[in-house]
């Protein structure tokens, strides 16, 4: 990030850049950058070192963060009392806290001036740390994991707030020409996407992009926010993205195209595409220590525990997610029809579209452990799980 | 002696039907009107059964005039209805047990309750209605409900069978007699009188609460003294008149003392540096001493003072914190001397959900069993040790089950 520029200024840049061009070309010369891949089989006394060490090969933590203030969305979906089996939900379909607090370590150690960890939590206003806490998680672990870590509740306007922030997306937008967000998505130097690997049953995959559908406060984007004005809570999920079913409340511009499919896969990838595009990551970490394999939760019929023991980091999040795809038996490049993508659009395409990065293998510089080193073949669990169901 | 309820059915009218109680805990008739049934109770005395009538029960039993237990299901569409969190409503005698236990102590504790002309009533609510009372120390008055009071009477093989879990459930609970001395365990206390212009209030704040698994504390405001504040984190303070003064001085005592106290606007102002973290969008939250005064600004819902009470004292504090528990209500008492406790677990739905349960019983407890109204013995759990709490991974508990910890 330029410092003479304000954030506001920057975000602006970033999207009137993508605008100076059209898609197909930007999509040739969408940035790539490195992308590495770490085996971490626990979330044990290997995870820092391996963390750390990644962060080094991709150009190092300090030039990104020191004396910056950074935002990091996590990955909670779903409610905190809901679990797959016994198992944590960190284990599962969170991002897990050990990631997390690993990660807010090291970037306290590289010099970032505040960390604040966001995420917009199943259906309340509820301060993140009491959502975390319900998780299981203890956030004053988190909180001191670096000198000054703040948390915040992204699915509605804030404690403190008095105005949403908006991101403008370049080239109008795949579905909506703006989305209106929490502050602190604009109120950060660096803005890092902190995911889980997983199958996503709506959008096929579920990494750093992917996880940036949960910035959405469903207090304007919600099933029960109101027509008019957001409402103070949010109430319910982010159907209406999914269906089309209504529009965002009016502080918001609706969607494009009224005609658009109203159905789930075509309209949720665009929605991330967009997301990605109006508000940049600079960071991009993918973590499939453990995880779960056939749905992004346990409300997914027929998802199970699965156990990559691995990390991808980047700072291009079409890049590192196109690396996770890889490392999860997939092709990135794969399109409609074909695995992982059998009923929706592939969310990478569509954000190389917007100028978002490349999903080109060929132009991505893959560092540490080769790709097939760490293969964890979610497309192999899929294949059989679609073969078993062909056969009833 | 302790009496075994029972609603006599009034249409049962032939004596033959005390067959049915025939090597059954069943040891109390209620009848409707003794006049009429004269025959049949005079052979049931013979049987060895005391005989009352719903308008004079026995001397030292206090009775509750309560809810048939479950979740509330909307006939239309024969699905449940919803309460205010978009969760199913729950209709349980829990809080009334507790507060019956406080406001009649050393009484016998009975329950009577029948459904809505228009409840849809599915049979295993009757063994729902068993646990839900037994577990709170108090005894349902067995009811049998439209169907299934048919189906019995014929001797209908799935009426019989829901009669036989109904009784076991009776005697699970007869043989844990000593349960029903622990007291309940709470870091929470309600101070009212719960009663009057206060009644609604108060009491509804102490059924959303418990169906939010947050244990409480009864405290009756006229008998409230230093000791009673002992042990507890947070105080409620419902009531829609101010405090006397003795009460505002003990409860602020509580709150200079380290405690965090939650007033009613009708308390009063609070003055203050404001405690930190994020600003409550309906309380004013002080410092006070070494604790903490959050004073309401908005009183109207209980459910929400429920839910809000339990943020501005924080999930940190959960005594009870469950995972895909669904309708499940716990209910944690500890054992004199506080070596042993008991969380009932009650499944409000009357059927097993489809997910495991896992649930973090904070304590110091080093073991844990679990018993099911199904199993004659306990059953073992896979439990993980976390500071100051265990976390208990349980079967499913299609009705009712219970952890007994050891410290």
């Amino acid at each position: 990030m330029k410092p003479n520029l304000s954030r506001r200024e920057w975000i602006a840049a970033a999207a009137g850049a993508c605008l100076a061009r059209p898609f197909e070309s930007r999509a040739s010369n969408a940035p790539g950058g490195i992308v590495s891949v770490a085996k971490c089989k626990s979330y044990g006394p290997e995870l820092l070192p391996t963390l750390e060490r990644m962060f080094d090969q991709i150009g190092g933590l300090g030039k990104l963060v020191k004396g910056k203030t950074v935002a990091i969305k996590i990955n909670m979906t779903g409610s905190p009392t809901y679990r797959l089996g016994y198992k944590p939900l960190g284990d599962t379909h969170y991002t897990s806290p050990q990631v997390i607090g690993a990660t807010v370590h090291l970037m306290g150690k590289a010099g970032a001036k505040c960390i604040r960890l966001l995420e917009s939590p199943w259906n309340t206003a509820d301060p993140l740390e009491e959502v975390m806490l319900q998780a299981n998680w203890e956030p004053a672990v988190l909180a001191s994991a670096a000198p000054r870590v703040e948390f915040e509740n992204t699915n509605y306007l804030g404690p403190r707030a008095k105005t949403y922030s908006r991101f403008p997306v370049p080239k109008g937008g795949h579905m909506f020409r703006e989305y209106v967000l929490n502050h602190s998505y604009e109120d950060c130097d660096v803005f890092v996407s902190l995911a889980k690997m997983k199958d996503h049953a709506t959008a096929g995959i579920t990494l750093s992009m992917k996880n940036c559908f949960g910035c959405t406060p469903c207090t304007i984007y919600g099933d029960g926010s109101p027509v008019d004005e957001p409402s103070p809570t949010p109430r319910g999920g982010r159907g209406p993205f999914h269906s089309g079913n209504r529009q965002p409340a009016r502080i918001a511009p609706p969607e494009n195209d009224p005609k658009s499919p109203r159905e789930g896969g075509y309209r949720v990838p665009r929605v991330v595409a967009d997301l990605v595009a109006a508000r940049p990551i600079h960071l991009a970490i993918v973590e499939g220590v453990e995880s779960m394999a056939a749905g992004e939760g346990p409300w997914n019929r027929g998802v199970h525990p699965v156990s990559p023991g691995v990390i991808v980091v980047g700072t291009n999040p079409v890049a590192t997610d196109a690396v996770s795809m890889a490392v999860m038996g997939y092709d990135p490049m794969a399109d409609r029809g074909t695995p992982p993508f059998e009923t929706c659009d592939n969310t990478l395409r569509l954000a190389e579209e917007l100028g978002a990065g490349t999903r080109d293998l060929n132009r991505i510089e893959v560092v540490g452990t080769p790709i097939q080193e760490a293969l964890f073949s979610y497309a192999e669990l899929r294949r059989k799980r679609n073969l078993a169901a062909r056969r009833g | 002696m302790d009496f075994i309820p029972f609603e006599w059915p009034a249409e049962w009218t032939d004596p033959a039907a005390l067959d049915l109680l025939q090597g059954t805990p069943v040891n109390c008739l209620l009848l409707e009107d003794r006049s009429k049934l004269a025959a049949l109770a005079e052979r049931g005395e013979k049987q060895g059964l005391k005989i009352f009538t719903r308008n004079s029960p026995p001397a030292g039993v206090h009775i509750i005039k309560g809810v048939w237990p479950g979740i509330r299901m909307s006939r239309e569409q024969n699905t449940a209805s919803s309460g205010p969190t978009g969760a199913p409503w729950v209709d349980s005698n829990g809080w009334a047990l507790q507060l019956a236990r406080v406001q009649a102590p050393g009484k016998s504790l009975w329950v009577t309750a029948e459904p809505a002309k228009d409840q849809i009533v599915r049979p295993d609510t009757h063994v729902l209605a068993v646990a839900d009372a037994a577990s709170h120390g108090g005894a349902w008055a067995v009811y049998l409900a439209g169907d299934l009071r048919k189906g019995v009477a014929a001797r209908d093989s799935k009426a019989l069978d829901v009669w036989k879990r109904m009784l076991d459930a009776i005697r699970f609970f007869e043989q844990r007699k000593e349960w029903a001395a622990y007291e309940p365990h709470g870091i929470l206390g309600v101070v009212s009188d719960f009663s009057g212009g206060n009644e609604f209030m108060s009491t509804e704040i102490l059924n959303l609460t418990a169906r939010q698994n947050q244990p409480y504390q009864i405290l009756l405001k006229s008998k409230l003294t230093d000791a009673s504040l002992k042990g507890l984190e947070a105080v409620i303070y419902p009531d829609d008149e101010p405090p006397s003064e003795q009460l505002r001085k003990r409860l602020l005592a509580f709150a200079e003392a380290g405690g965090l106290l939650i007033v009613s606007p009708k308390w009063g102002d609070v003055t203050g540096e404001p405690a930190g973290g994020d600003p409550h969008p309906r309380f004013k939250v002080v410092k006070h001493g070494k604790g903490r005064i959050a004073l309401a600004t908005e009183f109207d819902d209980p459910f929400v003072v429920s839910c809000d009470a339990r943020i501005v004292m924080s999930h940190r504090h959960d005594l009870v914190r469950f995972w895909n528990a669904g309708s499940i209500v716990a209910y944690y008492t500890l054992a004199p001397g506080g070596k042993r406790a008991v969380v009932h677990m009650i499944n409000y739905a009357a059927r097993p959900g489809r997910d495991l349960i896992s649930c973090r019983i904070a304590g110091p407890w080093r073991s844990a069993r679990f018993w099911a109204l199904e199993k004659a013995g306990p059953v073992a759990v896979e439990t993980v040790r976390e500071r100051n709490a265990l976390e208990v991974h349980l079967p499913a508990i299609p009705v009712y089950g219970a952890v007994d910890l050891v410290a």
